[in-house]
């Protein structure tokens, strides 16, 4: 078995009407570059494992700078916690997910992702992303390790 | 490390970065990923990775379908 592994990415969290930091989060990100019709991105973006996420769900501009042209896949609803409201997004099918910081590729999976122009930080769901590993470990606030 | 990161949060709050991980250094910034990698292109620079900063107020939860 192969393993892959990310050390958790630091985000600020400020306290209510103040410019005073009130905890660092640590979250597990990854690197993540899109692969599409032999067009490929060429900076990984860093992109949340979420568990609690069904699908993969991007933002469009992820998409287009691949030249994907999100009106000509199909629409679907996808919602989160509370009563908001389902936002847009287009399914489109078998891109390529090329994970790791370097132009070689560590893994390569391909999947369906859920893309939205109301959505900013990339998640990996469980049918997206999760499912393509026979085990995805949280090392708590340290690291993450995909195994292969 | 911990100010840098502060400081990148507090400045681009709300907007995409491309980040150098050695220095920890933005090297382009946008409203999108590929108004990043446009500036990327355009000033000929390359980064370890682009990142959405999340705004220092929000936490996150899970999404469904």
């Amino acid at each position: 078995m192969q393993v892959i592994k990310f050390d958790y990415h630091s985000d600020v969290i400020l306290k209510k009407n103040s410019s005073t930091v009130n905890q660092i989060i640590d979250r597990p990100k990854i690197p993540i570059r899109l692969s599409y019709n032999h067009k490929q991105s060429i900076t990984p973006v860093l992109c949340l494992l979420d568990s609690g996420a069904d699908n993969n769900l991007f933002p469009t501009s992820m998409g287009e700078a691949i030249g994907i042209n999100m009106t000509k896949f199909p629409k679907y609803g996808t919602r989160g916690i509370g009563n908001s409201p389902p936002i847009e997004t287009y399914r489109v099918p078998n891109v390529k997910l090329l994970i790791g910081y370097n132009l070689k590729p560590d893994h390569i999976i391909t999947a369906d992702i859920d893309f939205s122009y109301c959505h900013n930080i990339p998640l990996l769901g469980r049918d997206g992303f999760f499912k393509f590993f026979k085990n995805i470990s949280f090392i708590q606030n340290s690291s993450v390790e995909l195994h292969f | 490390m911990k100010d840098k990161i502060f400081s990148i949060t507090k400045k681009f709050s709300g907007k995409w970065i491309a980040v150098e991980a050695k220095t920890m250094k933005v090297v382009a910034v946008g409203e999108s990923v590929s108004e990043v990698e446009g500036v990327l292109q355009e000033k000929q620079k390359r980064a370890s990775y682009i990142t959405y900063v999340v705004p220092p107020e929000y936490t996150l939860s899970p999404i469904c379908k």
